[in-house]
């Protein structure tokens, strides 16, 4: 079992046990359903990474198996955990190779966008308006921008 | 290369091999420039809050002063602690976070580089929102921990509250998506051989605390919007009077609020175990301890948020005591294991070294507090009092603080090509030692003594409170000129070329932010050393020393302290 997985693991048991816990004691609602929030999210995460673990299990040009190893494996090249890895004292993942966004106007331009929104929310909706345009040419400026690998 | 080539070197630009125009700066995706910016607009928040919580000091030197009113008073205070864990400490955490987690992983960046420069810049507009309050009629006045009802628009309106809800809320929003990248970094981008159980131990650290962000800060977001809608659009979640209660609030917030006290150290506790090893010529001890000792805050913090409650009366005070108290458990085998890993070693007490030690001494006073405050007997007595106030402030300046400047005189050779100056950074460090003491120990004996929290004013007739307000005053001039001793060093030392050129690595470091230059460059690595212990660069280290040939000069330094010696001249 992956360190990754059990890592989720701890935290997802430990708040399965406190929060049934701290319910019999307590009888309070909203600490017993935060730490219910806790333990089902990281068991989400613990449950899909057991399937691509499952699924990243041998040869990974392999397609056969079964659906369930199938849809794991679609969800492991999804998340790149299915890239194989090289041996110890390899050439690293750097050296000029790795294609790196080098800048991007995009992130400043989003948070100026959401500034506005936020501030409209106190001021009034003559600034949230164009800043919700300003976000919507943002967002399509974000996912255009392929230039900026190199 | 001899110390006067050092000396006369010319300092590389931030990035090696990049421009450095403001341009430039304001659309880097590079984590290096981002984890920079981070780190001085936290450092700009935490000389704002400091300046703020000096004007609160002068108000309390004597009694009967009053050249604040009470409201600009409530405003300064809840300000200063909204700053310093908003908008210093956690943008200092992401900063070292950003810069360092790539480098000591052998990644060429973060996996969502843009995405990163999101983060920053929401995270700074969030720290301009909030204080903006003060350019528009006021500030927030409730305190930085927003109690409802006084939150409420009826005891607070205005809109310096609701700019304090909307720039938390970005700041919120910017630690988690922060977090979902550093933990995407960690689990898929760690070069070669840097198995989990092979990762530096900050690196270890900032991945448990994102978790904890991942998992907290959205309670905060949530409690955030509801506190949104009752101010402005006539919600009634925290209202008794129409069916809700106030004391959600305080669920929330405090579920939110204690584990982001871990959020705001386990972070240094890392850099600490980053630092004392190096400096003490010996492998860490107990490196599994550690990071098993780090987990195991990490999910005990999500049980204890009520220990903040324990005056209200509602909440299960025998299981909460129990949770708290537990949490000295993990936090004593780090200290048996900082120790253990000092002892017999070859320690050099250099300033990185002094905060370091000095983090040790001060965080256990602050620690030991801790399960004091964690029993509710003692509790009832001295909540809301001076107590409480020294306690956090031994534990997040005494410990985050002073590993943070840990942190800066470690790191920012590395990340700026430049060493800072030693003889001041050790004068920064004692006056840091003296200021915080005088300032935050007094603090004790006023909450033993019964002296509430948050009073613009107090009376004279009471006992001893006025000498200690004196010293407490005192202490924190001491602390305003330490700053100013940091600062010219910084300033000098980088900015106007001064300190000496910084060699790739200047302490002997053992992690593999040390095998690239100083600053490294844009990808970060030309080349890695083999990975195959959590120590890749120390190996790498021994296994030249090894294949040199009798007699011959070592390709690479082999003594720390005489590869210090060389940078200094």
């Amino acid at each position: 079992m992956a360190e990754e997985l059990r890592f989720f693991l701890r935290t997802a048991a430990y708040t399965a046990v406190i929060g049934i816990l701290y319910w019999i004691v307590s009888y309070e609602w909203a600490g017993s359903l935060m730490l219910a929030f806790v333990a089902v999210a990281t068991g989400l995460v613990v449950v899909v990474f057991f399937l691509v673990v499952r699924a990243t299990r041998g040869p990974l040009t392999d397609n056969g198996g079964g659906t369930l190893r199938r849809a794991g494996l679609a969800v492991a090249r999804l998340v790149g955990f299915a890239e194989p890895r090289g041996p110890a004292g390899a050439e690293p993942l750097a050296a000029g190779l790795e294609p790196i966004p080098v800048g991007s106007t995009w992130p400043l331009v989003a948070a100026a966008a959401a500034s506005m929104i936020g501030l409209g929310l106190v001021y009034g909706p003559w600034l949230s308006l164009p800043g919700v345009a300003l976000a919507a040419i943002t967002v399509w400026g974000w996912i255009t921008q392929l230039d900026t690998r190199r | 290369m001899t110390t006067a080539e050092l000396e006369r070197g010319t300092p590389r630009p931030a990035v090696a091999g990049t421009r450095t125009g403001i341009v430039d700066y304001l659309t880097t995706t590079d984590h290096k420039r981002i984890g920079l910016l981070y780190l001085f607009t936290g450092l700009g928040f935490f000389l704002l809050s400091g300046a703020l919580s000096l004007v609160m000091r002068a108000e309390l030197t004597f009694p009967d002063l009053q050249f604040l009113d009470e409201s600009t008073y409530n405003q300064l205070f809840t300000m200063h602690g909204t700053g310093m864990i908003f908008f210093f400490a956690s943008p200092v955490v992401f900063g070292l976070a950003n810069y360092f987690i790539p480098l000591q992983i052998g990644a060429p960046d973060v996996a969502f580089p843009r995405l990163n420069a999101l983060t920053y810049w929401l995270a700074l507009a969030g720290g301009l929102i909030a204080f903006s309050g003060f350019l528009v009629g006021g500030a927030a006045a409730f305190g930085w921990t927003g109690y409802a009802p006084l939150s409420g628009a009826i005891f607070s309106p205005g809109n310096g509250s609701n700019l304090w809800i909307i720039g938390l809320a970005f700041a919120g929003t910017s630690g988690i998506l922060g977090a979902i990248n550093f933990v995407a970094t960690i689990f898929s981008m760690r070069a070669p051989g840097m198995s989990m159980f092979r990762m530096p131990v900050f690196t270890w650290n900032m991945l448990v605390t994102s978790l904890l962000i991942m998992l907290t800060f959205p309670v905060l977001t949530g409690a955030l919007a509801m506190l949104f809608i009752d101010r402005t659009l006539g919600g009634h979640f925290f209202d008794p009077a129409a069916g809700g209660s106030a004391i959600l609030w305080q669920h929330l917030f405090w579920f939110f609020g204690h584990p982001e006290v871990y959020i705001l150290i386990l972070p240094f506790f890392g850099v600490v175990t980053e630092i004392i090893p190096v400096f003490s010529g010996k492998p860490v001890f107990g490196y599994r301890g550690f990071i098993f000792a780090t987990m195991l805050i990490g999910v005990l913090s999500y049980s204890v948020w009520a220990h903040h409650m324990f005056a209200t009366g509602v909440v299960s005070n025998l299981f909460f005591a129990i949770t708290s108290l537990l949490i000295a458990i993990p936090t004593g085998v780090k200290f048996f294991n900082w120790i253990a890993t000092m002892w017999r070693g070859r320690v050099r007490f250099q300033t990185p070294m002094l905060f370091c030690i000095g983090f040790l001494f001060m965080f256990l006073i602050g620690g030991l507090t801790g399960p004091f405050l964690a029993s509710p007997a003692i509790d009832y007595d001295v909540t809301d009092t001076y107590f409480v106030v020294a306690h956090f402030h031994y534990v997040l300046f005494g410990g985050s603080v002073f590993a943070a400047f840990a942190a800066l005189y470690f790191w920012l050779p590395k990340m700026t090509g430049r060493m800072l100056n030693e003889p001041l950074g050790v004068t920064h460090f004692w006056l840091t030692l003296a200021g915080m003491n005088l300032t935050f120990f007094p603090m004790h004996l006023l909450g033993l003594e019964g002296m509430p929290r948050r009073i613009a004013d107090y009376p004279a007739s009471h006992g001893d409170w006025t000498l200690l307000n004196v010293i407490i005053t005192g202490g924190s001039a001491i602390l305003a000129i330490s700053v100013v001793v940091l600062a010219w060093n910084v300033i000098a030392s980088v900015f106007m070329g001064r300190g000496a050129v910084a060699p790739d690595d200047p302490w002997g470091g053992y992690s593999l932010e040390w095998a690239t230059s100083s600053p490294p460059p844009h990808h970060n690595f030309t080349s890695l050393p083999p990975i195959r212990s959590e120590r890749p660069v120390f190996d790498a280290r021994m296994t030249a020393i090894a294949s040199r040939p009798v007699g011959g000069e070592p390709p690479v330094p082999t003594d720390p302290s005489a590869d210090q010696e060389m940078v200094r001249g």
